[in-house]
């Protein structure tokens, strides 16, 4: 049976027909053809899905689609704008915090919400805020690395920042 | 030829290529892609570690609304052959048919055993339940002693033991060393069963057409090694025309080149039933179960030894649980071969090994695949023979090493370690660890009742396949495993000037477009950014051989050997399309950067990379005689220094692989006496991985893999129970590390370049994965020294900790 | 990967949750944050036919702090963690920090903690230090029962099928009592072998006047070590004291095996969580911010 649900996505309004099993990570990515979101496991413990939803950074694996409507939803392809990359997306970039890619945009949104309520995170709290998120290439020290210098930049003064 | 420098891109941190559609979440993996009319395939799995399969009946399955296309077990074997026996499989006594299936029984747990194509996903797994395999269950075993025992169930009748292969292989007079020794350490070691979970597990998309003789496929796989998944469709399925398409790879690590193949068989068959592209992705306690481990191995060592440390010989005894299946039975013995002597100076060693069928997921290849464990022997040893000589751990190895001033070197074994300096290793570890003071904090911090432990591990990192090494352990095996290797690059200056490169070898996250576009660019000599790297493998179209996998490893060598000398081959083209057109000797032109050929005498005289690709493409009567127009080459790079021992000699010397990094590692811990955590408060590598062509990358790869050996160490494990249940089916479960958990790893770079490759690079990938486990052992064992703790084996979980210090047998799991 | 067909209803209100469940009884799962649930229907060790969604029922979702302290079944762990908790009720914090991560945190429920009822959770034994109740609805009425009487067994509590947690009461706690939960784990950020929640009653002269010591992951339900607490009543909570409580506490104890830690190590880890976690309460009866965490 289908359930209707509105549910915005990256700041747009969607209007569809979802099944009651259909996950969230499976409404973003066949669906709404938003494959940034992945899936590496079965049970919500490797934040390869991780999205927001109400701002709020959880695994799209552990909500059902039909459980977002109402509701809104930023992924990877909501970050940045017009193409150019945000100061998050262009710090793990420079940094090297990015080898084959799974992780990345679980990785982002973890570090956008760590820098929305926390502006000036030290390394405890960059490994706190993205414990949920496993990677299995870089051993994090250059992802930590990158979320830090990502703080620096957003902290700097506006027009300073340049990418 | 090594220009080891200056370079004008080479060693530059240059920006990442790959990384930008990474972020923007524009990576292309397998599960992205989607094909008109595509159907989801599950694939149904043994649920018990050893029976006999009775019957299996899809139908009822068949019926089910949605479902196009059912295979089982029993069909299989009908549909397919099996495989061919491959490298890894060499020098096994009996053959025994492999399928992509269980064929008649099943051997672990989680062992493919039917599967079908639906819809879509949902609807596949609801089908799956309907497909009835009726099971004789049968005894299973789970450790190898078990296997071997007297009445122990066989995994195969058909090779009459589970103990299903033995070799043995010695250099130098090993006899000699022991009756020379003054000291004979002994003592026996473990490394456990674990992997390196890619983050993407396996997936593949499947898309037969028939007609026109066998039909044409056409898969789109996560795989590494392309040759592997060519050869097994086209041998098992029997079509000639078969394409495999590979974009983003989320991880592989050396486990997406084996079992990997299975499921691509399956869903391909699935395909080539209904007529429809399938898609097959498997999930996550899947991969656990069946996606392929590193092996278990135990060891009994001995080593003859001199008072004042030095290592006459080495006796090493190994036996290796290999799981369920037969084709990978040898793969962590022989390459011990590659690393057998590690970083010493050293004149004997025998190496006697066993490999023994078991219950279990069967292994494969992994991040360093028998390295580590051999590094564990070596370094395991090492501190052992300081303990009881009395020395102080770093002397020790300082006393074996190969001496600097003695590269190249040849080892007993046959291989030549190109460059390197052991000794200033040691020196620049232990003086930017900061040794000496630690030793003083630690001799504090026990007053205190804590417990700190430092580590020493030391272990190169053999780079750069070569076929033939396993003929060193397999005289007798003729046509496979082959010798040498190769891989191309093809590469395109066009009427534009713009430069494209196209890779003979997949990508998974090691950076190789990027380090690609900067070895053109070095030679070309134009900015990296105009170097355009096409990111899709395809069979088709890409110039791949005998040595293309994605690996670091390998790619360091074949790959970048094979860009460098395409670029090369343009440049003197250019050069010499340059000279024509200027009607001056190539040798009086300087080739400068931005692709202008200038002359030397007059420099008013010059052309460009636009007019001369202009030129060839277009202008055709005006390309000299003899030369092909356009500006296109393909380069398949050969080792040039592969003699001596390029294949084994008569004593079986040979190169095993041909360019040596080699590193030191040092840990600092603190162990927690009451609960047995370890805490990793510093971790340093201090390596050579010769030159750097992007040192960000380097970084990654050198950090990445240290902190998978350490996760190895701390805990990260699989557990069987005894009746083959995996019991470990999640990562936590597993106990995969997290952002918590991994210390904050420091790198230092101390690279001499190796004299035999194009830029001195040597390999710069699963490196550091080899010293990691021993450099946590050795640490804890010293942090564990006042209590009289020896550390012998891995994992070193919390618990496996307080057993040690509470000396209570390793616990078993029922 | 996805769960067996089932039918969804989403209730508008408390009331229309309970005569969902009431109607459709062990057929039916109410669905709180889905961070236990949902892995459990993924991999289809659970099946119902119906879910009841109550994630949005707001009347669930309050935490009434007015004499006495009332959770709402559906606050979220990481409410619980940002909320500034006065010095007795640190146990609060200590429990939310320690679960999961930040993902399940943002959308796990204390309530549906507590009916999932995973041996290893965290929520029981930091409850039970704290004397809470949970208040049970059902389409029959309400009904009170103290969290160190909710666990039957390993993911079963007294709860019937038509019921649901509404809320959690945490009773006044003393102004100066203080409380501590460590977690022990093989790894930071895992599952608990061991965990101990004290909460502890300081008389005048500085000894324990009374604790509630809480066992957790270490059996197959968390529990209150009354023979341990009837030893600490009055006494000076010094090493000697944590060590023959902590004895006590082993003698009552039939821990279970399983990956993560044989009977045997919990059962040591057990009495090690329980010295760290007095040690801690003391420590902050002193006055100093000590963080609990995984030990």
């Amino acid at each position: 049976m289908k359930h209707h649900v509105q549910i915005e996505v990256n700041g747009r309004p969607r209007d569809d027909w979802v099944e009651e099993r259909e996950l969230l990570v499976t409404y973003l990515r066949e669906t709404l053809g938003l494959t940034g979101t992945h899936v590496g496991c079965v049970v919500g413990e490797c934040g390869a899905c991780s999205v927001h939803l109400d701002g709020a950074l959880v695994k799209s694996c552990l909500v059902l689609a039909v459980q977002a409507g109402g509701r809104s939803v930023r992924t990877v392809e909501g970050l940045g704008r017009g193409g150019e990359l945000d100061a998050v997306q262009a710090s793990f970039v420079d940094a090297y915090g990015v080898q084959c890619g799974y992780c990345t945009p679980g990785m982002l949104l973890a570090a956008h919400a760590l820098l929305d309520r926390n502006p000036d995170p030290d390394e405890a709290d960059v490994r706190r805020a993205l414990a949920g998120n496993v990677c299995m290439c870089t051993g994090y020290v250059q992802i930590v690395r990158a979320v830090l210098d990502a703080a620096r930049r957003m902290r700097a003064p506006a027009g300073s920042e340049r990418r | 030829m090594t220009s080891p420098g200056p370079f004008a891109y080479v060693g530059k941190p240059t920006p990442s290529r790959e990384a930008p559609r990474f972020v923007r979440g524009r990576g292309t993996f397998v599960d992205d892609i989607k094909l008109p009319g595509m159907l989801h395939a599950v694939i149904g799995r043994s649920p018990h570690a050893h029976a006999r399969i009775l019957s299996a009946d899809g139908s009822r399955a068949a019926r089910h609304p949605g479902v196009e296309a059912v295979v089982t077990s029993p069909e299989h074997v009908e549909l397919t052959s099996p495989f061919r026996p491959g490298r890894y499989a060499s020098g096994l006594g009996t053959h025994v048919p492999e399928y992509a299936m269980a064929a008649g029984k099943v051997r672990y747990v989680g062992e493919p055993v039917c599967a079908l194509a639906a819809s879509d996903r949902a609807t596949a797994e609801d089908a799956l339940s309907e497909i009835e395999v009726l099971y004789e269950t049968l005894e299973a075993v789970t450790s190898p002693a078990q296997a071997v025992a007297p009445g122990a169930p066989l995994l195969f009748d058909e090779v009459g033991s589970n103990e299903v292969w033995r070799n043995a292989i010695s250099y130098g007079d090993v006899e000699a060393a022991f009756r020379e020794a003054e000291v004979v350490v002994r003592h026996t070691l473990s490394m456990h069963r674990y992997s390196s979970t890619p983050l993407e597990p396996f997936a593949c998309v499947a898309s037969y057409e028939k007609g026109g003789g066998t039909g044409a496929l056409t898969v789109w796989c996560n795989a590494q090694a392309p040759e592997v998944i060519h050869d097994a469709l086209r041998e098992t399925l029997g079509i000639d025309d078969v394409r495999v398409v590979i974009t983003d790879i989320g991880g592989s690590f050396g486990q997406k080149i084996h079992l990997i193949r299975k499921y691509v068989v399956i869903t391909a068959l699935l395909s080539m039933r209904c007529g429809k592209p399938v898609k097959w992705a498997e999930d996550r306690t899947e991969h656990l179960m069946a996606g392929g481990h590193a092996c278990g191995q135990e060891f009994e060592v001995e080593a003859a030894v001199k008072r004042d440390g030095t290592v006459l010989g080495l006796r090493v005894r190994e036996v290796d649980d290999v799981g369920g299946s037969l084709s990978t039975a040898t793969i962590h013995f022989t390459n011990k071969l590659n690393n057998l002597f590690n970083t010493y100076r050293v004149g004997a060693i025998s190496l006697e090994g066993t490999a023994v069928v078991t219950n279990k997921c069967p292994v494969v290849p992994n991040r360093g695949i028998g390295k580590p464990a051999m590094c564990f022997v070596w370094e395991r040893t090492m501190d052992r023979i300081a303990a009881e000589l009395g020395m102080d751990r770093l002397e020790v190895r300082l006393k074996n090493v190969v001496p600097t001033g003695a590269f190249p070197y040849t080892t007993p074994s046959g291989n030549i370690y190109d460059s390197g300096d052991y000794e200033g290793l040691l020196h620049t570890a232990a003086e930017r660890m900061g040794y000496d003071e630690l030793k003083a904090e630690q001799a504090r911090a026990r007053t205190d009742g804590r417990y700190l432990g430092i580590g020493i591990a030391m272990g190169i990192e053999p780079g750069g396949r070569n076929l033939s090494r396993d003929l060193a352990l397999l005289p007798d095996v003729k046509g496979i495993p082959g010798s040498g290797g190769t891989s191309g690059a093809t590469l395109r200056i066009e009427r534009s000037g713009s430069v494209t490169v196209t890779l003979g070898v997949p990508s998974s996250g090691q950076g190789h477009e990027t380090t690609a576009a900067q070895v053109v660019a070095e030679v070309l000599r134009i900015p990296p950014e105009r170097v355009r790297v096409a990111s899709t493998f395809d069979t088709t179209a890409s110039p791949w051989g005998g040595a293309s996998t994605n690996s670091g490893n390998n790619f360091h060598l074949y790959e970048i050997g094979a860009v460098h000398g395409a670029a090369t081959q343009l440049r003197d083209k250019l050069l010499a399309l340059a000279a024509s057109v200027l009607g001056l000797p190539a040798d009086e032109l300087s080739f400068e950067s931005d692709g202008v050929v200038r002359s030397k005498a007059d420099p008013a005289r010059k052309t460009g990379l636009v007019e001369l690709a202009r030129l060839a493409y277009n202008n055709t009567v005006l390309v000299p005689d003899g030369m092909e127009p356009g500006l296109q080459t393909t380069f398949m790079y050969r080792f040039p220094h592969a003699q001596p021992f390029a294949v084994p000699d008569e004593q079986r010397r040979v190169r095993a692989q041909f360019t040596f990094p080699a590193s030191v590692h040092m840990a600092l811990v603190e162990v927690d006496v009451s609960t047995g955590r370890v805490d990793v408060l510093r971790y340093l590598v201090v390596g050579d991985n010769g030159t750097i062509i992007n040192p960000g990358v380097v970084e990654g790869q050198v950090i990445g893999s240290a902190a998978h050996g350490i996760s190895v160490a701390l805990g990260e494990a699989f557990a069987y129970g005894s009746d083959g249940q995996l019991l470990t089916r999640t990562l936590r479960d597993y106990g995969k590390s997290t952002t918590l958990t991994t210390p904050s790893i420091e790198v230092e770079h101390r690279g001499m370049p190796s004299p035999f490759t194009p830029l001195g690079q040597k390999a710069a990938g699963e490196g550091a994965a080899i010293p990691s486990p021993a450099a946590i052992a050795s640490a804890v064992e010293d942090a564990l020294e006042p209590l009289g703790v020896r550390v012998r084996d891995l994992p070193l979980g919390p618990e496996s900790v307080w057993r040690l210090i509470n000396g209570l047998p390793e616990r078993v799991f029922d | 990967m996805y769960p067996q067909p089932f039918e969804y209803v989403r209730p508008e209100s408390v009331g229309h949750a309970l005569e969902l469940l009431a109607q459709h009884g062990a057929d039916a799962r109410p669905l709180a944050g889905g961070q236990s649930l949902l892995p459990l229907m993924k991999q289809r060790l659970a099946t119902p036919r119906v879910v009841v969604d109550i994630g949005r029922l707001e009347d669930l979702a309050r935490v009434e702090d007015d004499g006495s302290l009332r959770i709402g079944s559906l606050v979220t762990h990481a409410a619980i963690e940002a909320r500034d908790w006065p010095a007795p009720l640190a146990l609060l914090y200590d429990g939310a920090s320690v679960i999961g991560d930040v993902q399940v945190r943002n959308l796990g429920t204390m309530g549906g903690a507590l009916a999932h009822a995973d041996p290893v959770g965290d929520w029981g034994p930091v409850l039970q230090a704290l004397d809470a109740s949970v208040r049970i609805g059902s389409a029959r009425g309400e009904r009170e029962v103290p969290v160190a009487e909710l666990f039957t067994d390993a993911f079963s509590t007294v709860l019937g099928p038509d019921e649901l947690i509404t809320a959690i009461d945490v009773p006044a706690q003393d102004a100066a009592a203080t409380g501590a939960y460590v977690k022990l784990a093989r790894r930071v950020g895992d599952a608990g072998v061991a965990t101990v929640a004290v909460q502890v009653r300081w008389a005048g002269d500085g000894t324990c006047a009374s604790a509630a010591v809480a066992v957790g992951a270490a059996a197959s339900v968390p529990f209150r070590a009354s023979e341990a607490e009837a030893f600490l009543a009055g006494r000076t909570l010094d090493e000697a004291a944590a060590g023959e409580a902590a004895r006590l506490v082993q003698a009552a104890l039939t821990p279970f095996s399983d990956v993560r830690g044989s009977a045997e190590y919990r059962r040591d880890m057990v009495a090690v969580a329980l010295t760290r976690a007095l040690g801690i309460a003391s420590r902050r009866h002193a006055g100093e911010r000590v963080e609990a965490g995984y030990g």
